[in-house]
């Protein structure tokens, strides 16, 4: 079971601990056993986390690339969940999916799912002005 | 004989039943404090708030397997110690051996507390489960059942005095004084000491397993057990939603964390080392 990824030209990513970036074709990797894995379109830097919702996705962001500290990252996801909920206590569905994703360690689905809460977000915030 | 209303009488009849059943809702509202109290107030979120409820209630579930699993895993890793406390007695007394004239008494102490290590093997089990004595077990973190752990699946191997997790210990007996006429076999000490060093070796082995799988159960243990508590309390705080005060809330949180001093999170020099590049 591998999982086929295809780089455009310059394009850069993670696999396992390493950043590598692509040369001047499009290239066709194939990863075959579980590392990390995360594209540069799906990485979200420090400073580019400034809402509520994108601090959630930084923390699970963590608990995939530095599991080392899962327990650390843990505790920091579930602060964040719950000021999030006590602001917004609809978001608990989309919340729960993440969860569950985490859970049984499928980070990649919950990341997909944090991208979900933070539209959610972005409408939420939308009414408001 | 019939009365008949007027249409004035009737309107103010309907007005007064009106009346009472908006009293009997605000009633029924301040008795349990919730907005929402049965299906037919919003059906959406109370129908969602139950399925909170019960995902909670299904977690809880799981998380009291995780919990046994760890009594299981610390019986036995207690169990582990004590059975390698007793082996360096052992090693001791066969060492001691080695340079005394009452071998033979030490080789019978020697026998001694390598029986017993059979007894302390049995007795380290949890709720009807032993790992040192051959039994797997296996803790589902979520209800499917498709993401698990087993453990001490490979190597599931009862301790008993001359098997000692995989590794032979044999009687001291007859060995660390024989021939006749008797005399001290050294060579049989150092055997029996080096059967010691394998046994503490791969008892080593063992606990370093437990240990790591403990700290795996304990993590989604304790992250389960935070779910149920957001789903508790996030499905009775869903019957309170209301779209502008949530708009308004979010808008403060976002400036409060813009403001704050609480960090985003420390991440290990390797991940940040990555994080920087992107």
């Amino acid at each position: 079971m591998g999982l086929k990824i295809t780089l455009k030209p310059g394009e850069r990513m993670v696999v396992g601990g390493a950043v590598v970036t692509n040369g001047a074709t499009r290239c066709s990797l194939m990863v075959e056993n579980r590392v990390p894995i995360l594209r540069a379109k799906d990485i979200l830097s420090p400073e580019a986390a400034h809402s509520p919702a994108r601090r959630i996705y930084f923390a699970v962001q963590l608990m995939y690339i530095d599991a080392s500290r899962l327990a650390e990252h843990h505790t920091v996801y579930w602060r964040q969940v719950r000021e999030f909920l006590e602001a917004a206590p609809s978001a608990l569905g989309i919340i729960e999916r993440i969860s569950n994703a985490i859970l049984v360690g499928d980070y990649y689905q919950a990341l997909k799912s944090v991208k979900k809460l933070i539209a959610y977000e972005e409408e939420i915030l939308a009414r408001a002005s | 004989m019939s009365i008949a209303l007027t249409a004035g009488m009737r309107d103010n009849l309907l007005a007064l039943q009106g009346l009472d059943k908006m009293m009997q809702t605000t009633q029924n509202r301040l008795a349990t404090g919730k907005r929402v109290n049965s299906a037919l107030d919003d059906p959406v979120n109370f129908f969602k708030s139950q399925d909170h409820h019960n995902r909670a209630g299904d977690l809880a579930a799981l998380k009291d397997g995780m919990n046994e699993a760890i009594k299981i895993i610390e019986a036995a890793n207690t169990g582990i110690e004590k059975i390698q406390a007793m082996l360096n007695q052992m090693k001791s007394l066969a060492s001691s051996a080695k340079t005394s004239d009452n071998a033979a008494d030490l080789a019978a102490q020697y026998d001694e507390i390598r029986d017993q290590i059979a007894t302390l093997a049995a007795d380290s089990g949890y709720g009807g489960q032993n790992l040192l004595d051959g039994d797997t077990i296996s803790v589902v973190f979520n209800q499917s059942g498709d993401s698990s752990l087993e453990v001490n699946g490979t190597s599931a191997t009862s301790t008993t005095a001359g098997s000692i997790a995989g590794t032979t210990v044999n009687v001291a007996t007859g060995a660390f004084v024989a021939g006749t006429p008797p005399a001290l076999n050294v060579a049989n000490i150092d055997t029996a000491i080096g059967e010691i060093d394998t046994a503490l070796k791969a008892l080593r082995t063992q606990a370093q397993v437990l240990t790591s799988n403990l700290s795996t159960i304990q993590i989604r243990a304790d992250f389960t057990t935070e779910m149920v508590t957001t789903l508790t309390v996030g499905g009775d705080n869903l019957v309170l939603a209301d779209m502008n005060e949530e708009s308004a809330n979010m808008l403060m949180l976002q400036t409060r964390q813009a403001l704050g001093t609480t960090s985003l999170s420390l991440a290990s020099k390797a991940a940040q080392s990555v994080l920087r590049l992107f």
